[in-house]
């Protein structure tokens, strides 16, 4: 048999495989069929397969494990669905005081956040004094003590007039 | 229907049946087990126990621990029936879990398959030939079991997933399909497999016949 040949018939095995389990089609098993007459090696390859497929045989197919089988399951489950329960029911009271601390402490939190930006120094606006030095260099008047009329106005630039003299 | 293994059919046959019954199929009662149907999951159990004892002898092939492992997948399904979204038909889902539960149960237990070197006895010989010959029919109970033990030493030298295979559609009778739906493979793959599986397990026996018996053929 030449190399070309075993690398095609190596293609067959599939073929081979359904040729076995009679699950090929007629025309496809008529062209099997016709080159097994004259290829040993796939001959004595469909041979160990059918051998096989007895030898396997002596495996009895399982039966029904019947109504305690059933049970058997039901059991387990029930177990486990109370295994889960119970832990459940353990872990609840502890898992809802946890989550109480947590919601405290993050108030916590958000209480002291609000009170440290209310209570922290921001900058001092400009006091009315110097914002009017900028206006003029002219008049300053106390901001405890404003001008009451316009003599007084007058008396305040009459004092700063001399006292640049 | 002539190529529809038998149990495809018997298998239609009782879908059609019990449709004509009224009964839920398998897609109503997941989906009453998912709503917490105890009921509905008992029914499922009850439908899919055999092949799902089935899957697990196959693969296992330790009496003593198939009822328990086939056990726990139904557990293992019912834990995690609220994921299961209908897109494939509930017993390839239920199969799948079986096949991964048994691989589990493997490696934990660290199960490796016994090897055995020694031929077979003359008179082990004599009585595989005559179980072969005779087309696989062995009526005697303690027959069988020394026949299966002895296949199973003709097994070793196959790797898992190969003897599982091919256990799978020799004994078990599972389609080609579904065992490629079961292992993840194509099922081209598979037929290659079981093919070359087939052929190792033919050539393990005639090499393990002895020299005694090989004569006596």
């Amino acid at each position: 048999m030449s190399e070309q040949n075993k690398i095609d018939c190596k293609k067959l095995e599939v073929l081979l495989e359904d040729y076995l389990g009679g699950a090929l089609s007629r025309p496809l098993a008529e062209n099997l069929a016709a080159h097994l007459e004259f290829c040993p090696d796939c001959r004595a390859a469909l041979d160990d397969a059918r051998l096989s497929s007895r030898l396997a045989g002596v495996f009895e197919e399982a039966g029904d494990p019947g109504p305690a089988f059933t049970r058997g399951v039901m059991a387990r489950i029930g177990v486990a669905e109370r295994w889960v329960r119970e832990q459940a029911s353990f872990w609840h009271p502890i898992e809802t005081l946890a989550w109480r601390l947590a919601f405290s402490a993050a108030l916590a939190l958000v209480l002291l956040f609000t009170y440290d930006l209310r209570a922290g120094n921001p900058p001092a606006p400009p006091t009315e004094t110097t914002a009017l030095a900028h206006q003029t260099d002219v008049v300053t008047i106390p901001v405890s003590s404003p001008p009451s009329g316009g003599d007084q106005v007058l008396l305040a630039i009459a004092e700063k007039y001399h006292e640049r003299q | 229907m002539d190529n529809v293994p038998k149990y495809v059919a018997a298998s239609a046959l009782a879908i059609s049946a019990v449709s004509r019954t009224g009964k839920p199929d398998d897609r109503e009662l997941v989906r009453q087990a998912q709503k917490g149907a105890s009921d509905a999951f008992e029914e499922l159990v009850r439908r899919h126990q055999r092949r799902v004892t089935a899957v697990v002898g196959g693969i296992l092939r330790r009496r003593e621990d198939i009822e328990d492992v086939a056990q726990q997948v139904f557990l293992k399904a019912y834990v995690s029936i609220q994921r299961f979204d209908m897109r494939s038909a509930f017993s390839t889902w239920l199969y799948k879990i079986a096949v991964n539960e048994c691989w589990d149960y493997l490696r934990k237990k660290k199960v490796r398959p016994l090897s055995y070197e020694a031929d077979l006895s003359e008179e082990q010989a004599r009585r595989v030939e005559q179980f072969v010959s005779a087309d696989g029919v062995a009526d005697n109970p303690g027959q069988r079991a020394e026949l299966r033990e002895i296949v199973e030493r003709l097994l070793a030298d196959l790797s898992e997933e190969d003897r599982t295979m091919l256990v799978l559609k020799e004994a078990q009778g599972f389609a080609v399909e579904e065992i490629g739906t079961m292992l993840d493979l194509n099922v081209n793959t598979v037929k290659v497999r079981l093919f070359r599986a087939r052929r190792r397990l033919a050539k393990n026996y005639r090499r393990r016949l002895g020299p005694n018996a090989r004569e006596a053929r």
